[in-house]
């Protein structure tokens, strides 16, 4: 027996060796039954298949059942006791021999219904084992077959991407070709000159246009707050001041202010309400300020009304005017979010052109100033843009990787289409 | 380096970087311990403590911000490599990125790359498997491996060939990360872990205080599928239900719950959380040790078990556990339930083999995992990397 712990340490090696071999040697002999094997064997040490649980429980409930199901069977009689022990039993055995015959009259019953019942129970273990193995190859099958559709979706959804593309690519050929047929036409056409009084929109007329679509004043004030900090130093002139809104806001901050505008309307409802104003067209009037005369310049919404050259000079003569560490702020609509040109963009006809983030930071730059920055402004409510799908519950593990990449196009979508409305280029003069 | 440090973070690998920090601050070198805001494992990933330096355990802890993640997709990718499938590469990425990271942590090491050596301990989360990548010359790992699905991710793979160099606890421990990397691994570094060698177990004040009489089978550890604990409760009942007269016991010591055979009422001991001290007390009273995990990187409370005196039995598919069996004299082993039952039975009889075992392992613990050796061992790995 400790042939195999002769010396310091214990050859374990050697112990499961001869383990084993007597295992070995037992299930020949028959010592371990048939089905105490297949039952033991099938108590596999495998993880992977203990995961889902059903099939050791079982098991595991039908062998005690099976072991059990015999309520007759009696128990030994025994006693520990050394002297009185044998004594204790004989009573014992006496007893239970005196009321086996009533006892046995319930228990016969109850066996035999334990007997059918676990005998059903043994006949139904191996269907619904069987079922559930059948349930989880028709689900793997299931899924296979889901992984395939999916992946034949994806390919359509590429196709039509290319296809798209290459849709995309053929329309602008075709619109580069109607620009220059167009270019042609117009070239060939006499020009054409609105009868005097006529072709102008009265300052009255755009007034009113801006009371109904520009929002109210306190909109106005609420939206233009957010340049207040921009401005550190007076004098501050509003360049295109409309109903005065911005004057106003930095008055109230302490900041000496004064606005131009072409609209004469304007400049009077301004001054009704003791705000400095000028009736003055931008260029001509900032070019005869003094130079390094103004601590801020501010343009909302005035600089997509100008043609290109009118623009770069406005930048080069606000940089000229300003005086050291003035600041400059254009607030512009964003030709970023497409849906300006929806809606914004063209509802007002004195528009001219729209200015890109990009090159207005390049405009500011090349006239001068440091620290150029862009700050977008006014984004569309969450509830306007495009919703996200979900996918349906019941199929979320096959329809969510599709759902997710309609997902990934509505965000791209909502990213061109429903973004920041406007931007303001602020730019400080070193 | 460790993604959560503090009292609450329980676990192998948690209190492996503590002793082992301290250990290797009390020969001489300057240790602080690198983590997150996190709490630990069994809560919120996210920020608990506040950023910055503190002092703990004598060592410095800097702590930093944990960043946002997508827990439900973490948990769902979760799910399905712990049911067996097969990840694409991008949701491996996914798993990976949705698990704890730190941003200004990353940070850190960036701009402290040429102060320190970096260990990160254990493998399986963000902060270890991006944080080795940043400063891959300077980072050892020292990974707690695992045969298990997560070991075989790319991003596991990718960390065992790129960092400096991996510390592991066992050799067997050493041929999986092979196994895995596909490498002999010129930079696997074996330096074993620490076990303090000055603890004791009262087995007569254990038994006192819980009521157990009986001889039983001890269980100590976390209770679920993955540390085998179901089946250990399986093959014990099944024990008992073929040995009507054995008057042997099964405790469980630990987390978790495990279902129990109403049956058995009685014979399976469910004591769940108990102080440190009760644990020894338990193996002492103990008459085996069970240990039947196949995911084990070391097994600190195989070398607890033995320090207090009590052979093991373990499952013969863990390397780990069964290596240190083998060359400790310290133990059994079994594969199917008639090997367990046999193995029960030798033991049960045999007291005189189970007083060898325990001291064959006892004499192991302080052999191979001392203190000095270790941090000697950890030593030598960075002395050789300076030079």
């Amino acid at each position: 027996m400790t042939a195999w712990s002769s010396g310091e340490m214990v050859d374990v090696a050697r112990i499961m060796e001869e383990l084993r071999a007597r295992v070995a040697e037992r299930r020949a002999s028959g010592f371990y039954s048939e089905e105490e094997i297949e039952r033991i064997a099938r108590m596999e040490l495998d993880i992977q298949e203990a995961l889902p649980g059903y099939r050791d429980d079982l098991d595991h409930h039908l062998a005690i059942l099976n072991d059990t199901w015999d309520t007759k069977t009696e128990a030994a009689i025994t006693s520990h006791r050394r002297l009185v022990g044998p004594l204790i039993v004989a009573v014992k055995k006496l007893f239970r021999r005196l009321t086996a015959p009533y006892i046995n009259m319930v228990l016969v019953q109850q066996v035999e219904f334990n007997s059918a019942l676990v005998r059903l129970l043994n006949s139904f273990a191996p269907q619904v084992r069987d079922h559930l193995q059948g349930l989880a190859h028709d689900l793997s099958e299931l899924e296979e077959r889901q992984a395939s559709s999916y992946l034949e979706l994806r390919g359509q959804i590429r196709e039509m991407t290319l296809a798209l593309e290459r849709f995309k690519q053929a329309l602008s050929t075709q619109a580069g070709h109607l620009e220059r047929v167009r270019g042609r036409a117009l070239s060939d056409l006499p020009k054409v000159e609105p009868p005097p009084g006529t072709g102008e929109l009265t300052a009255r007329e755009y007034l009113a246009f801006e009371d109904l679509h520009r929002g109210s004043r306190e909109e106005i004030r609420e939206r233009q707050r957010v340049y207040l900090s921009d401005f550190s130093m007076g004098p501050v002139l509003d360049v295109g001041c409309g109903r005065g809104e911005f004057l106003e806001l930095l008055l109230e901050a302490g900041t000496e202010a004064r606005g131009i505008d072409l609209n004469g309307q304007m400049v009077r409802a301004c001054r009704e309400r003791g705000l400095d104003a000028t009736e003055a067209e931008a260029l001509a009037y900032l070019s005869r300020l003094p130079d390094r005369s103004l601590g801020g310049i501010f343009c909302s919404q005035m600089i997509e009304h100008l043609e290109s050259r009118a623009l770069v000079a406005l930048v080069q003569l606000a940089f000229a005017k300003l005086k050291s560490e003035g600041t400059f702020v254009a607030e512009t609509l964003n030709p970023a979010c497409l849906t300006i040109f929806s809606g914004a963009f063209y509802l007002d006809l004195t528009h001219i052109k729209p200015i890109h983030p990009q090159a207005a930071i390049f405009l500011l730059e090349a006239a001068g100033f440091g620290g150029v920055t862009v700050r977008y402004v006014n984004p569309y409510p969450e509830k306007m843009k495009l919703q996200l799908l979900e996918p349906a519950w019941a199929k979320r593990r096959f329809e969510a990787p599709l759902v997710e990449a309609l997902n990934d196009m509505i965000r791209q979508l909502n990213d061109v289409l429903y973004t920041y409305q406007d931007y303001a280029v602020i730019g400080r003069k070193p | 380096m460790i993604p959560w440090f503090g009292k609450d973070a329980r676990g192998g690998a948690e209190s492996e970087c503590r002793w082992t920090a301290v250990n290797l601050a009390r020969r001489g070198a300057t240790v602080e311990i690198l983590t997150t805001c996190a709490r630990g494992h069994a809560f919120e990933w996210a920020d608990y403590y506040d950023a910055g330096v503190v002092q703990e355990d004598g060592l410095v802890v800097r702590r930093f911000p944990v960043r946002s993640r997508d827990a439900g997709l973490f948990s769902e990718l979760n799910r399905r490599l712990l049911w067996g499938r097969v990840l694409t590469s991008a949701e491996e990425e996914r798993f990976v990125q949705e698990s704890i990271h730190s941003d200004a942590l990353y940070e850190f090491i960036e701009a402290h790359r040429q102060e320190y050596w970096f260990l990160f301990i254990p493998y399986l989360f963000g902060t270890t498997l991006n944080g080795t990548m940043v400063a891959p010359e300077r980072s050892f790992v020292i990974p707690c491996l695992h045969d298990e699905g997560y070991a075989y991710l790319a991003p596991v793979r990718r960390m065992l060939t790129t960092a400096r160099g991996i510390l592991f606890h066992a050799e067997a421990e050493r041929e999986l990360a092979r196994k895995i990397a596909g490498s002999a691994g010129e930079h696997f570094h074996l330096v074993g872990e620490g076990v303090s060698s000055d603890i004791s177990g009262d087995g007569t004040r254990f038994r006192r205080r819980y009521g157990v009489q009986e001889p039983f089978l001890l269980f100590v550890g976390r209770k679920d599928r993955l540390k085998n604990t179901h089946l250990l409760v399986e093959y014990f009942s099944t024990y008992r239900v073929s040995h009507p007269a054995s008057r042997l016991k099964l405790v469980l010591i630990g987390e978790g719950r495990v279902p129990l055979p109403g049956r058995l009422h009685g014979e399976i001991l469910d004591l769940g959380v108990l102080a440190t001290q009760d644990i020894y007390d338990a193996y002492t009273a103990a008459l085996v040790l069970c240990q039947p995990s196949r995911l084990e990187s070391f097994s600190l409370v195989l070398m607890e078990g033995w320090l207090c005196g009590t052979p093991a039995l373990v499952y013969e598919g863990c390397a780990v556990t069964r290596e240190h069996c083998v060359a400790s004299g310290g133990g059994l082993y079994f594969s199917d339930y008639i090997e367990f039952q046999e193995c029960v039975d030798l033991l049960w009889t045999d007291e005189k083999l189970r007083r060898k075992m325990a001291e064959g392992g006892r004499r192991y613990v302080l052999r191979e995992f001392n203190w000095d050796r270790v941090c000697r061992n950890y030593f030598d790995v960075l002395i050789n990397a300076e030079a």
